[in-house]
Parts: structure tokens; sequence; C-alpha cells
């Protein structure tokens, strides 16, 4: 299959351009760049048009100045399916081909920067920038360059140029596991666009070729240095470092003097600070320190990293209180399986000695490692010296202060360069014997929610006054007394004996726990927070301490975080329908977690049925608590408001709904008590709510429920700003877009939900957003998860579970109010060629004629005004004209809303219509609205096009466009759409086996998941009569189908055809 | 290299006896000649920087004449004069740049101790495995030097056996000023890494080692190196690593490995930076402001950094 191109980036060094064979030319003019500098360059495999490249950068990079750029041609190896339409594949499987492209260079700095800032979190929305492998290869090693320059993983050397010529340069240091882990697996997920330099350049027929790549971890490991170094540099500088200044003053002033007798470290400080790197050996004496230099350093760099072995360093418990303490030393393979006692080296069991020789090239090597590795952790805890002293030790006595100061740093130390510290489990944390702390809440009143019958919804607002926090200090699981404890803080020691058992006193535990205020209250969000997590920290980087729950509060917790141990909710009786087993779930969790007053989020794929979930919810909640004071507020858009009303009347014909819409509406401050009726239900849209929030504020309703609730996403909008002030006992949100991937749409949603328990904004940024959508933080996105799962309910059509309870093909009628414009157009055009038909009743012909036109013009006018009016569409350019169009027409507007949840879902979809002029007005809104390309299929695309088109679509990649317009004649038969799964009908063809041909392009063999088929019917307009004689009068059907088009209508009396005709509401 | 001319300098009565020149002094002559020495002496063994440098220039002090010692420090001082200096078992060869356009050729010759003296040797370096530890850590050991002293093959020459050197210069002073410039200059060199003494006496760091190891050869070490395609005129290679075609359609197959579960973690910098307290700083370096120096430089760039993560761009 065709591959779709992107934008890729890649690393150019020095040593790769300079060679002529890489034909590297600069195309700007005027322009040179320094011999030794290395960049970054876009491009796009097999693209010779610069024009091209800065559209692709503009699309994916708005900061960057595409136009500025430099520009240049540069040999790079593509694979051979990429490099031209060639069948030849004989050769392909050994070799690259080498083709000059177009490249913008991009300077280390700003791509260094760009990269750094660039988000790496997931995404299958398909709204939002997707970028190449080897855009987010980068990133990722820019990222870990930043880390470990945070954590000081860096070490100074001095690379040779020539003989006496050096250069300084730091080089960063992958030490623990999980750098290694990390480097590993970006690596291995890289692509070759990110290192596509050819190793070689081989001729074949006047065309070159190479059979290998420059090693991807060489051209990595250069970056990480290279960039590194320059990091450290421009960082010291551009920070006014003194330091060298102030201590090396008179060298300073040495070599301003001119004299050349310059101590070799100032010039090797020298080398490493300034931006000129060069370091001449001028005495001999100093051709033995590039030498000295890798011997120093080697002792940092973490020895266990480039071997398979764990070096271990064993603290084991005295036999006896007065006893010493042993410190064991053994070396042992990954896994643990084989260890070696260190003494058994030089001595000892032949096999074991073997497995570990495997890991090296040779004896000697191995044994200068071992030697180092206890040299350099005898600098950090100097008694380790005793294992050397004379012939080689397995073990050495400690006493206990030693043991002490081992525990201060150099434990620490040792772990993070590299060897495996095991302790006795007194030491470790959290384990039973140490010092340990944590907060206890507990509610004041243990009054347990009343499990039995009450005809209201329990209320437990004003639980922040019931709650009550308490610091608990323990040893062994025992409780400490004050008395004890201050005994504690006051000793100097931090190994004590208590009792016969050590104990090891953290002394940041100590300092935090002096300081600790009891009385210290916390909201009651806080307080939930502080439950789910069950961990609290004191201070930034500080320990953490168990949180304990007790009473009411723990009881919630537990309940929350488990939906198994909810209480099952029955289908409400008089709910006319029934519910598939997911819905069953969700209404049991909904009841459940109302109960405790939260806010929720239903936020199931688009066509699992939310609406339905509420009404059966609603439904319960009036049989349960009858008598449960205030109303329900539905807030939804305005294009299905019409939808919710014919679902309530559906499943719900028992509840009460009001359309509280348009200027009918309760407006009027003494009809409050209308909205306080118990379980009446208030039908809304979002701008009604933005217009009436000062009137709406003061009412205390029972439930809010708001749908599509993506339209909250911006906090700072007035309309949820609006929302935010509402008032209930429960809230509900509904949406069906991946809400825990937008992060500050999910703050946004729970500070309207439940308010406090993500922190404010800021707070949230700093402590969720940066970490997770930056540097996908693991520890904070699983922080994150604990504290928003309970809230939140997400199933997808395509899990397990649901797709067994779902028909493969799920068909929904969408029914939608008519704009004010649309509603006049209709009844003038109406009222006009009925008046018209009755002039002309004598000729059957001509009425026929009549009727027919007046048909297509209503359909016409049911999709928008414009198409109707044939108001020329050019390309919309302003954003103000856009809204307007859109507000004349509820069809368009629902469409738009449910491609943005078809997108950001990652999914395509099909939206056929039978009118070329709409599928025009449909493109050219869409084209407006989103940065991808959008497909239209019509009769008018010649064959070859046509093709193009179908492939395009049907490719299984992000970038591929996930919206395709048809034309229900040209698009309607013989096309394979299967990666569409939405499938959209604009407008209707009143036979079914037309519409259920359309639908088969996405519903057939190849689908891997269930088709949604929307089907638009406007409220009142002939569209919901002609749906409804075709479901209630079959007669009619087998007529109508048989008939082509619309021929049937003219046959119908006069009274029947103005019944069909007239907008009814 | 007609003036080849060879020294063996054994003891001070065989040099007097060559050189035939009998010297008379005045007392006062003496006491200042004795005082001159004595200044040159300290100035000669000062420029080595640890003991066992200072040993070796003591210990060629004792040798040749500290007059003629010191017409070496210019030499070594310049830094264009000494040239392809190598050490190899038994032998130090360097070329000095004299006042001819050709530099000599020094040649100094030690004598290699046998695999026999060897073993006991490395017996007793062993017993204490510190030994080992701080040599290659950089230091020489007193107890080393003792061992060798003690085995009567001592690192440092001595004035009865004398010193094995050859220069091709015409001068027929000695030592010439060639040869002390390579006396000294070693001093400078052992004072970095003095594994180089036990070099000269037969023995590299590896093979030390190795010897030590008492489980050699348990792996059959076959170093297969990838016999590189034939040099082509039409084809140019880069010397560095390669991955092939083969293999990278091949790690592509590696499925299981997903981008998803890395991330990255910043944390507010400690007071204790692990590197640089793993690092330490080489003994070899007398001047204090380099630690503080290398601290600021890792406290500095580890707080920026940090400071860096926080920032939101918008």
């Amino acid at each position: 299959m065709k591959q779709l191109s992107k934008l890729e980036l890649t690393y150019i060094p020095s040593k790769y351009w300079n060679e002529p064979l890489s034909r590297f030319k600069l195309t700007s003019e005027g322009k040179q760049l320094p011999k030794n500098s290395n960049f970054f360059i876009l491009w796009i495999p097999s693209n010779k048009s610069e024009e091209k490249l800065i559209e692709y950068i503009k699309q994916k990079f708005p900061t960057i100045p595409a136009k500025k750029l430099l520009t240049c041609n540069i040999n790079l190896a593509v694979p051979f399916h990429l490099s031209e339409s060639t069948t030849n594949k004989v050769s392909s499987g050994k070799f690259f081909k080498i083709l000059i492209h177009i490249g913008k260079i991009i300077p280390i700095t700003p791509a260094v920067k760009l990269l750094y800032q660039l988000e790496i979190m997931e995404s299958l929305d398909r709204s939002l920038t997707h970028f190449s492998n080897s855009i987010i290869t980068w990133a990722f090693l820019t990222k870990l360059i930043f880390e470990l320059l945070n954590k000081g993983q860096f070490v100074p050397a001095l690379e040779s140029i020539t003989a006496n010529r050096y250069i300084g340069q730091w080089h960063l240091l992958l030490k623990s596991q999980n750098d290694r882990y990390r480097f590993k697996t970006i690596l291995s997920t890289s692509s070759w666009p990110s290192f596509c330099l050819p190793i070689n350049f081989l001729r074949e027929n006047g065309k070159i070729k190479s059979n290998g790549l420059w090693h991807p971890s060489y051209i990595f490991s250069i970056f990480l240095n290279n960039v590194g170094d320059s990091l450290i540099r421009s960082t010291l500088s551009k920070s006014k470092f003194q330091t060298f200044k102030e201590f090396y003053s008179s060298e300073i002033k040495k070599e301003q003097d001119l004299d050349f007798k310059l101590g070799w470290d100032y010039k090797f400080l020298k080398a490493l600070i300034r931006e000129d790197p060069k370091f001449n050996v001028e005495e001999f004496s100093e051709t033995i320190l590039p030498t000295l230099i890798k011997n120093w350093t080697q002792s940092a760099q973490g020895f266990t990293l480039k071997h398979e072995f764990a070096f271990n360093i064993e603290l084991q418990y005295p036999k006896k209180p007065e006893d010493d303490w042993i410190l064991l030393f053994y070396l042992s393979l990954q896994d643990g399986a084989i260890t070696i006692p260190l003494n058994d080296l030089w001595k000892g069991n032949e096999i074991k000695q073997k497995e570990f020789l495997k890991l090296f090239d040779d004896d000697e090597h191995f044994i200068e490692i071992i030697l180092r590795a206890l040299s350099a952790a005898s600098k950090i805890f100097p008694p380790i010296k005793r294992v050397f002293l004379e012939k080689i030790q397995h073990k050495i006595n400690l006493t206990t202060s030693e043991v002490l100061d081992f525990l201060k740093y150099p434990k620490d130390l040792l772990i993070q360069s590299g060897y495996n510290i095991v302790l006795p489990e007194v030491f470790i944390r959290g384990g039973r014997q140490r010092l340990s702390a944590r907060l206890i809440i507990r509610s004041k009143d243990h009054k347990e929610i009343k499990r039995g019958k009450s005809s209201v919804l329990p209320s437990i607002f004003n639980f922040n006054s019931m709650l009550e926090y308490k610091w608990e200090i323990g040893l062994e699981g025992k409780k400490l007394m004050e008395e004890e404890l201050n005994n504690l803080i006051n000793s100097k020691e931090s190994l004590i004996n208590v009792r016969g058992k050590w104990i090891l006193v953290d002394q940041q535990d100590v300092e935090d726990l002096k300081n600790i205020k009891e009385s210290e209250t916390k909201s009651y969000m806080d307080a939930l927070k502080l439950g789910l997590t069950g961990k609290i920290q004191l201070r930034e980087n500080g320990n953490e301490y168990d949180v304990l729950v007790e009473g009411e509060l723990k009881g919630i917790i537990e309940r929350i975080q488990s939906i198994d141990v909810f209480e099952q909710i029955p289908c409400p009786s008089s709910f006319n329908g029934k519910l598939r087993p997911y819905q069953q779930t969700a209404l049991t969790w909904m009841v459940n977690m109302t109960k405790f007053n939260f806010g929720l989020c239903l936020a199931d794929d688009m066509g699992l049925g939310k609406t339905i979930q509420i009404i059966a919810f609603l439904l319960y909640l009036k049989e349960t608590y009858p008598n449960n004071p205030g109303g329900v507020l539905i807030v939804c858009p305005t294009s299905i408001l019409f939808n919710w009303h014919r679902e309530f009347k559906k499943f719900a014909p028992d509840l009460e709904i009001i359309i509280h819409h348009g200027t009918k509406r309760i407006k009027e401050v003494f009809k409050i008590p209308e909205f306080l009726k118990p379980h009446r239900i208030f039908l809304t849209s979002y701008g009604t709510i933005r217009n009436d929030i000062d009137f709406l504020e003061t009412i205390d309703f029972s439930g809010i429920i708001i749908d599509e609730s993506q339209n909250m996403k911006n906090y700072a909008s007035k309309q949820t700003q609006a929302i935010d002030k509402l008032k209930s006992q429960y809230k509900i949100c509904l949406s069906g877009t991946p809400i825990e991937n937008r992060l500050l749409e999910l703050w946004s949603l729970f500070n309207f939900l439940n308010p406090g328990l993500l922190g404010s904004k800021v707070e949230f940024q700093n402590e969720y957003i940066l970490p997770i959508e930056r540097f996908q933080n693991q520890e904070v996105i699983d922080k994150l998860k604990v504290i928003t799962a309970p809230f939140i309910m997400r199933r997808l059509k395509s899990d397990k579970t649901i797709i067994k309870d779902l028909p493969e093909k799920n068909e929904m009628k969408i029914l939608i109010e008519l704009s004010k414009t649309q509603v006049k157009l209709y009844q003038e055009l109406v009222e006009k060629t009925l008046k018209e038909i009755e002039d002309e009743s004598s000729d059957k012909r001509k009425k026929r004629g009549l009727i027919l036109g007046l048909i297509v013009k209503l359909k016409q006018i049911c999709n928008h005004p414009y198409q109707y009016l044939k108001i020329e569409m050019t390309s919309i350019k302003d954003g103000l004209k856009m809204k307007e169009i859109i507000s004349q027409s509820h069809k368009l507007e629902r469409l738009l809303e449910m491609t943005e949840e078809v997108i950001s879902n990652g999914e395509k979809a099909l939206i056929f219509t039978q009118f070329t002029q709409m599928g025009n007005i449909l493109l050219k809104i869409l084209e407006f609205k989103y940065d991808f390309k959008i497909l239209y299929f019509h009769g008018g695309i010649p064959e070859k096009k046509r093709r193009e088109i179908v492939d395009e679509f049907q490719l299984d990649d992000l970038e591929s466009p996930p919206i395709l317009i048809l034309s229900l004649k040209a698009g309607g038969t013989g096309l394979n759409l299967t990666q569409g799964t939405t499938v959209i009908h604009f407008d209707r063809w009143w036979n079914p086996a037309v519409e259920n041909q359309a639908t088969d392009r996405a519903y057939r063999i190849g689908q891997k998941s269930a088709v949604n088929v929307y089907k638009f019917i406007t409220n009142g307009t002939i569209e919901e009569k002609i749906d409804f004689l075709l479901l209630e009068k079959l007669e009619l059907t087998d007529k109508i189908i048989q008939s082509t088009g619309e021929s049937w209508i003219s046959d119908l009396n006069d009274k029947k055809l103005r019944e069909l005709l007239q907008l009814t509401n | 290299m007609n003036n080849r001319k060879k020294i063996f300098m054994d003891s001070r009565k065989h040099k007097r006896k060559k050189l035939g020149i009998p010297q008379k002094k005045t007392e006062l002559e003496k006491k200042r000649t004795s005082e001159e020495v004595d200044q040159i002496k300290r100035e000669l063994t000062n420029f080595a920087k640890t003991s066992w440098g200072k040993k070796w220039i003591k210990s060629n002090l004792k040798i040749g004449r500290p007059f003629r010692m010191q017409r070496g420090i210019d030499y070594v001082k310049d830094e264009r004069r000494i040239d392809n200096f190598s050490i190899t078992t038994g032998q130090i060869f360097a070329t000095v740049q004299g006042t001819a356009p050709t530099p000599y050729r020094v040649k100094i010759k030690f004598e290699t101790i046998l695999e026999e003296g060897w073993e006991l040797i490395l017996k007793r370096i062993t017993n204490k495995i510190i030994n080992l530890v701080e040599l290659l850590d950089g230091i020489l050991p007193e107890n080393v030097i003792t061992i060798f002293d003690e085995s009567e093959y001592s690192l440092f020459p001595d004035a009865i056996k004398g010193l094995n050197a050859t220069c091709s210069c015409p001068d027929t002073a000695i030592p010439c000023k060639h040869i002390a410039a390579v006396i000294l200059y070693l001093a400078r060199v052992i004072d970095y890494n003095p594994f180089l003494l036990l070099e000269l006496r037969g023995k590299t760091k590896h093979e030390i080692l190795n010897d030590l190891s008492l489980i050699r050869s348990a792996n059959g070490k076959n170093a297969s190196e990838e016999v590189s395609t034939k040099e082509n005129i039409d084809e140019f290679v880069f010397n560095v690593p390669k991955i092939s075609v083969q293999e990278l359609s091949e790690e592509k197959k590696k499925l299981g490995i997903n981008q998803d579960n890395i991330g990255f973690n910043f944390k507010k910098p400690g007071k204790i930076i692990e590197t640089l307290e793993n690092l330490g700083i080489p003994h070899i370096i007398e001047n204090k402001a380099f630690e503080i120096v290398l601290r600021a430089i890792y406290s500095k760039v580890s707080s920026k950094i940090y400071e860096l993560s926080l920032e939101l761009s918008k």
C-alpha cells in the first residue's frame, strides 16, 4: 500500500555533511555553515518541492518561521519502496537507495527547545497534531538529556582531535536500569528516518545505494553528548557562572599576561566551561591527562550498566544485639539466580565463575572492573576499604555507628551508582519496624448513610465539618505515646535499640513530624483525594506517609473504588425498553455514586446509549425517592434538544418533561417553585443557560445533567462559568470524547463536577499537566488515575465486554429541529405551492410535477437554507461567517458535534448526502473547521482520482483523513470503506434499500468494529412524516420502495397531502 | 646517526675514571657548590608531583650529576622538543629535538624481571589487594615499592647498577641533556600512571591483572572480527558503527516494545549529586579551586535545568 509521506526530522552530524559524497549544498544564497556544526533537518521522503516542505512545516510547527530556515540539498538513504514507483525488487532487500532531498535546517538550540516542549502523550485524536516517529524519537532523546542533566549525570572528558590537540567535552551518563531501558526503548522503536545516513556509497547503473545506515545507537549517543555538552555550557554562560572566575582569578590573570605556564586544571575547566572547548597539550607531562581523566571519571559511570551482573552489598542484622553488623559483598546475574561471593572470584566454584566470565572480553578486564567498583564504593563509604586491605574479603564487620553512617547517605549513593543494596527488613521503607507515621482522617460522627427506605436522596453536603485529622506515629505497628515520641525526637542517634530491636529513625521523618499541626483542617475534597491515593507528602520531594481513613469516609472510598461492591440496581419498572448489560452497570454506578452526592462523568463511546442510561437513571430516582425536592436540569446543544425530548417520550412516558428553551420558557421569579417540583425534567440548551444564569443559579436543583460536556472544555468561557454556578445535589456529565487525555479539559470538567478534587488550575498545571503531557511521567499518570477513576465511566464500543452486547450495526435516528430561518422558508414554500396545486388541481401531471419539485425543495431547506437558496459557497475565511452559516441549520451543527467526537476517538466517518450542492457546503465548512484534508467523493470525480480517495481513506494511520463525504449516487455502491465506523445520512432517501447499500460501504467484510449509523431527521417536517409512514404503514412501504423517488406522494388526496407537507410541531 | 654513542653509568668511580678530570675545590667553593647542588636537586625533584615521581628523579640524581640533569629541564619544559615517547616492556624510547635539525633518538633500557621473579612479587602484592586498587587509581603504594626493593629488582634505578641509556647526539657529556630530559619527562608520566614503572620491569597492567586472576581462560575468546568488504573505487565507507539493512528489518520485527511506558521525571536537586560524590577529585590535583568549581558546575546545571522543566510555554 502506498505510504503517506510525512514530515521527518533527522540529525545531521558535521562528519556527514562535510563529506562531499553527501552532496550537501546550501541552496539559500550567501550563507555558510561553520565546518563543525551539527544540525537537524526537516524533510519529506520523495519530495522535491520546497513549497510543499514549507507547507508541511507550517502545519506541524506553526511557531517555526519555515520560510526563513536555511534550505539545503542532501543525500539521504531511503528504502526502495519509497524512492520511486519502481517495481524492481530484486536488489531492494539489502540496500537503501540514496537520493537527494530538500531539507530545511534547524540549528540545534531552537530544535532542542522545540523538542523539549513537544507533548509526547500518545493520543488517537485525529484533530490534534500528530508527529512522525522521527520527530517523536528526537523529542524523547531531548527530554532524556534534560533529565540526565537535572540529575547531574554527566562527567567531564577530553577527546582527542590530533596528537596534542584535544577538546573538553561533557559526557552524559546512563546509569540506572531505567536510564538504560529508556534508551533501549527509544532505540528499538525509532524508525529509519531518524537515522537515515548512508554508511557507504555504492554505484549501480548510475544510481547510488547503501547497504547500511549509520547505527542509530551511535548517532543517538553523539547527539546525547553533543547536546548535553552545549546545554551545560550555555546554562553556565547564561546564568553568569562566577565561581570559575573567582577561584581561578590568578590563572586568568596569568593568561592575560600571556604567561603560558597555566595549571592544567585551569585549562581543563576552561575547556569545559567556555564556548571554545580547545585543550592543547603544552607540557609533555600533560599527554597523560586524557588517560588520567578517563580513569578518574570511570568510577562515576555506574559500572553495572555495561555488564549484565549486579554488584550486591548486603547489610545483615547482628545475630545478637551486642554483636557487630555485617556487610556482605557478592555478585549475581541479573535475575539473582546465580550468586557468587566476592572472594570466590579468586578461588571457588568454577562453573559459576565461567558464567560471569562469559560477560567479559577477557579476565583482566573483569578483575579491573571489580577492583574499580570496590574502589569507587570505598570512596563513598570508606569502611568498604577493609574488603581489600589484605586478601579480598566477602564481608566486613561494621559497628553500629558505622551502620548509622552507611544508612545516612552512602546507601543511597551506592544505589544510584548502580550497586544493588540489600537491607534487613528493619530499614526497608514502609517496613513495619521502621518508625512510621500516618495521617488518620475520621468522621466525627459515625452516622452511616441510611440503608433503609427514605423518600429523599441522602445529602452529605456538610461533611466538611464532620472530618477530623490526626497524626499517629507508630513503631512496629504499634502507636507511640506522646512521651515516647518526644524521647525519640530528642535522641540524637537515628539508629536506636528499643527492647532488643534496632529501629531506624529517619531524620527527615523527625523533621517533618515535629512540625505537624494536628488541627490543620482540609476540605472534604482534599480528604477524599488523600483517601484515594492513600499517601501524603509534607514537602516537595519529601517522604510519603500513609493516610488512613476511618469511619464513614472510609466506607465511601472503599465503595467508590470498586464497582463490584455496589448494590445492584434493577432497571426501573416504568422504563419502556430494555437496558443492555453494560447499561445496567452504568445505572448501578450512577445511582450508588449519586447517593454520595458526587459529580460523575459518563463518557461512553458515541452510540452506546448514554441518553437512555440517563433516562433509566432518572426514572429509578423517581421511583425510589418520590419526594426528593428539586427538578432536574438537562443541558444539551440545541441541535439535539428535540432528540432528547423524543427519547424521553419513548422510554419514559411517565416523566414530566419541560423544554426550557425559546421564548416560552419560564423567566419570572415568582414561577421558581415550578423548578422545584420533584422529578420534573427541564431540557435546556447551553445558550439558554448562558442567558438565564442569574436566574437559574438561585435554584436548588436535585440534579444537573450536562450532555456533550466537551462544550465545557474551556474553563474561562462564559458558558462554562455559567454552568459552574448551577447548584444541585448531584451532577452528571455526558461525553463521547476521551476526556482523560486532554488534561486541561479534565480539570475544567472536574471543577464543575467535584470542585477542589484536582486543586486549583495552576496547581493542576504544575502538578499534573506538565509532567504528564510533556514528560509522560508514569507516577503522576498513575496518581491522577487513582483520583479520577471512581468518577469516570468510559466504555468503548471496541471493548470485548461491550461488543458482545452490541449489534454489529447500530442504527439510530437523530431528531433535529429546524432553525428559525428554515421554518420560515419551509412554511412560505409549502403555502405558496399548495396554493398553486389547488389552482392546478385539474391537471394531474402538472400537479404531480409541482409536488415532486416541492419535496426536493423542502428537503433542501431541511438540510440548509443555503442549499435551497443556492447561495454559492466559496472558501470561508471568517470565523463569524462560519458561525452564522452553522447556526442556520441544526443538522449541520449536529454533524459537526458528531465529527468532533468521532475524530477525538481516533475513528473515521462517512457522510452521505443525495445533493452534490450540500456536499459542497459540508466540504467548505469542514475544511474551515479542520486542519486536515477532507475527502469528497462525488459523480464529478474522474475514475483515477476515485481510487486515490478510497486508498487514502482506507489507510490505517493517524494522519489519514478521517472524514469522507459521499454523494449517495456516486458513492453508495461498490466501494470498500471499512475504515469508517460511523455512517451519517445527512438527508433521507425514502428507499431503505438504497440507504442500506450506502451504509454497507462500511458495514461489510473487513469491518472490525461495530458500525454506528445515524439518520438525520428534522422535526415536524416531511422527513419525519415519511419516516413515520415508513414505520407505521407497511403496505405503503412497499409502494414507496417500488416507486422510484417520491412519485407516490402525488397520488395522495389533498387533505393527506397537506398533512404530509405542512410543518407541525 | 653516525654519532651514536653508548653510555654505561656503572658507578661514580667508573664515571670519574672515564672522564678522567680530577676536581679540586676550595672549602668555600665546596660549600657554595654543595649549597647550589642542593638547590638544584630540590628544583629537579620538585619537578615531579608525587612521592614516586620524586623518588624516580632522586634515584637518577644519584647516578648522574645534578648539573647535567638540570640541563634537561629546559628541554622537557619546551613542548616541541620531546616526541614519539613510548614505553614498551623494559624500554623507553623518545626523540628529542636538540640543536641539530634531526631530533636525537633516546633509548633507556631496563632489566626486565624473569617470570619466577614476577610470580613472587605479584603474590606479595596481592596479599594486599589494596595495592592493586591503588595502582588502578593512579597511586603507587609504598608497600609495592618495598616489595620490589626486597626482591632485588627495585622499581627505581640504583646507583650501583646505573642506567643503560643511549642517545644519538654528539655530546659526550653524561647524561646528555636529551637523556636527562627523557628521565625528567618520565617522572611526570609516572606521576599520573605509576603502572608504567612496573611495565618497564616487564609486565603491562593487563598482564599483571591477567596473572592475578586465578580464573583465567574460562572463556575461549574468538574475536571474530567481521571482514570488511573490499575497497572499491566506487565505494566510500563512513568509519562509524553500521546497521545493515537486514538488521534494520529484523529490528522492526521486535514487537512488544512500546514508547507509552517511558516517561521523564524532574526533581528539585538535593544537596548531594551522586555522580560528583562517586567521582571524587583525583589526588593529583592539588588546587582546591578545582573541586569548588566542579561542585558549582554540577549544582548550577541541575538546578537551572530543573527550573527550566517547570517553565510553562504557551
